[in-house]
Formats: structure tokens, sequence, C-alpha cells
């Protein structure tokens, strides 16, 4: 036994610094993820912005637009793909998936009519998938 | 010769370079993420002051006229930034958005070029002008009217497009053949000033 003690010594060496080196490079790849995630999360939030802005846009005639049974309304086609093009010849790109939906909000206001919109980013290239939720209030003069 | 000795020697030198590795590996990571919480936190500030910028485009000018200057690499526009003298209607003031052709040599990265920001308080006085540089990558506008479609009538634009590339100043890895790598970040938004919808 007392021959093979050197051996048993270094089994456990290599043992507790195969634990230490396969422990750190998991921490290190759980960082880049959170990392890369925070970065995909920005952009998804810009998106999101975007589609609210969209409906910024709405004047008081386009306030079918937001009604979730009527022929013109603009999240019909929703959820759908939208793919970005970054750089100077668009050589990057992304796809997030955009859903969005808008509901009436129930008051009694004689003057206004509001829509409470949705929108949802996914991005799905991380697990767990990125995901961005912005809502917005948008009210029209009846 | 004690094949005892050869044997550890053999051994040790196995350990010792596993962790000399294992320390160059612990050291790019660190590096990297230190580079990457670093460009993220500076494109955010950039964002941050553009976004501000733009989202006061318009406001209290008294004038539908609002772009001075508007291509994809400049932007000069009135706003009332900074609420401050209400005394007086329309004290709207000018900020324009550059991306010079000038590289940014206090960097490490050949890549980057000066963005500069210029703030003009009162846009009658001159010589008051502010400027704020950042150092990016890429920058451009577009300009796009209510229907999504992209214009250069002043007159119609609804919607200011931004893409901002930053990379970091210094590199965080060194690949084989020696050639440094920067890290990379990209934000892309179409805005709709709140002034301009009207």
């Amino acid at each position: 036994m007392n021959d093979y003690s050197d051996i048993f010594y270094l089994m456990a060496a290599m043992m507790v610094f195969s634990m230490l080196t396969v422990n750190t490079s998991t921490s290190f790849l759980r960082t880049s993820q959170i990392t890369l995630q925070s970065d995909l999360e920005y952009r998804a939030i810009a998106v999101a912005q975007d589609e609210i802005d969209q409906v910024k846009l709405l004047s008081r005639d386009k306030e079918n637009m937001l009604i979730s049974n009527h022929v013109s309304y603009i999240y019909k086609t929703y959820p759908k793909t939208f793919t970005p093009e970054y750089g100077a010849s668009n050589e990057y790109s992304e796809n997030f998936t955009v859903a969005a939906n808008s509901t009436r909000i129930v008051e009694n206001d004689p003057l206004v009519n509001r829509y409470l919109v949705t929108v949802t980013v996914t991005q799905n290239d991380t697990k767990p998938a990125v995901t961005a939720e912005l809502t917005f209030i948008k009210a029209f003069e009846k | 010769m004690n094949i005892g000795i050869i044997t550890s020697f053999i051994v040790g030198g196995i350990l010792l370079l596993s962790l000399l590795v294992f320390n160059n590996s612990v050291m790019n990571s660190t590096v990297e993420t230190t580079i990457t919480v670093s460009s993220q936190d500076r494109i955010d500030a950039v964002v941050d002051v553009l976004q501000y910028d733009l989202s006061r485009l318009g406001y209290n000018t008294g004038t539908a006229d609002n772009f001075v200057t508007f291509d994809s690499n400049t932007l000069k526009f009135k706003a009332d930034i900074i609420d401050g003298d209400e005394t007086t209607d329309f004290d709207y003031n000018e900020v324009e958005w550059e991306l010079t052709s000038n590289l940014a040599t206090a960097t490490a990265n050949p890549n980057d070029y000066i963005l500069t920001r210029t703030f003009d308080p009162d846009p009658i006085v001159a010589g008051d002008e502010e400027v704020t540089q950042f150092f990016v990558t890429y920058l451009e506008f577009k300009y796009y009217n209510v229907q999504g479609n992209i214009t250069a009538d002043r007159n119609v634009i609804k919607q200011v497009e931004v893409e901002l590339i930053y990379e970091s100043s210094e590199p965080y890895y060194l690949n084989a053949k020696g050639s440094p790598q920067y890290y990379r970040t990209v934000w892309k938004r179409k805005i709709v000033p709140n002034n301009l919808t009207f």
C-alpha cells in the first residue's frame, strides 16, 4: 500500500485540479452567456420600442387599426419574424420574433378611447431565449 | 538516474503547464468580460444622450422646420434640450450629431472614428457651443415619412433611424496570427420624436 500512496495522492490532486478548472470554465461560460444575452436584450428592447413608436404615429382616424376584430387590425399577421441588418453593407443580421396585441381599456371616459398595446420581442439564439416586453397606452379622442 | 525522480519531473511539469494554461485562460476570460461590460456601458452612454436629444426634436421651437442639416452622417436639429428659461417662448437650442472622418487616435482600435455632439444653447449667439466627443465605429442616420418610406424632404420626416456600431477601444484577444480582436456591439432604432407626430 505504501508503494502506491504517491499515485493516490497524485490522482486526488488531479481530481481536485480538474474540478477547479471545470468549475471555473463553467463560471466563465455562464458569464459570457449573460453578457451575450444582455447585448441581445438591449437590441430586443430597441425592436419593441420601434413597434411601440409605430403606434404613436397612428392618427385619430386610424383607431380601427387597434381594434382586434377589425379588418384593418395591425397585429392580425403577428407574431412575425423581424430581421434587422447592421453594418455599412448590412453584413450582420439577427432574427427577432415580434408578437403584439392591443386591447381596449374599459373605462367610463366620455372623451377618450384608450388601448393597451403589448409588444413582446423574443430572440432565440441563446438558451434561455431573450425576451423583452413593453406596454404602451394609446389614446384616441372620441 | 532514478526513475522516480524522472517520473516526478514529468508529472510535475505537466501539472505546472496545466496551471499556466489555466491561469492564461482565466486571464483571457477576465479581460474579455471586463471589456465586454465596459463596451456595453459605453454604447449605452452614447445611446442615452442620443435618444434624449432626439426625443426633444422639435419641442418648443415654434416652427415646423426643425431640421437644419440631415444626411447619413450628420443630423443637426432644433429642440428645447434643457427646460430652463421659460420666461421666453420658443427658447430652443440646436444640437448636431456628426460622425467625422477623423480616426480616434486616443484608442488602440484603428476602426474608431470621432463622433461629436455639438450643443448650441443659443443659436443666435456665436461661440457658445459645447462639444462632446465619443468614439464609435459606425453611425448612420436614415429619415422616414409617416408611411415608413425613406425621404429627403425635411417637411415630411416623422421618423429618424439611427444605427450605431461600437467596438472596444482595446482588444480582448489576439488570434493565432497575432491580429487583435475587438468586442463589437450594435444598436439600431427607428425613433419617432413626439413633436414630429403632429
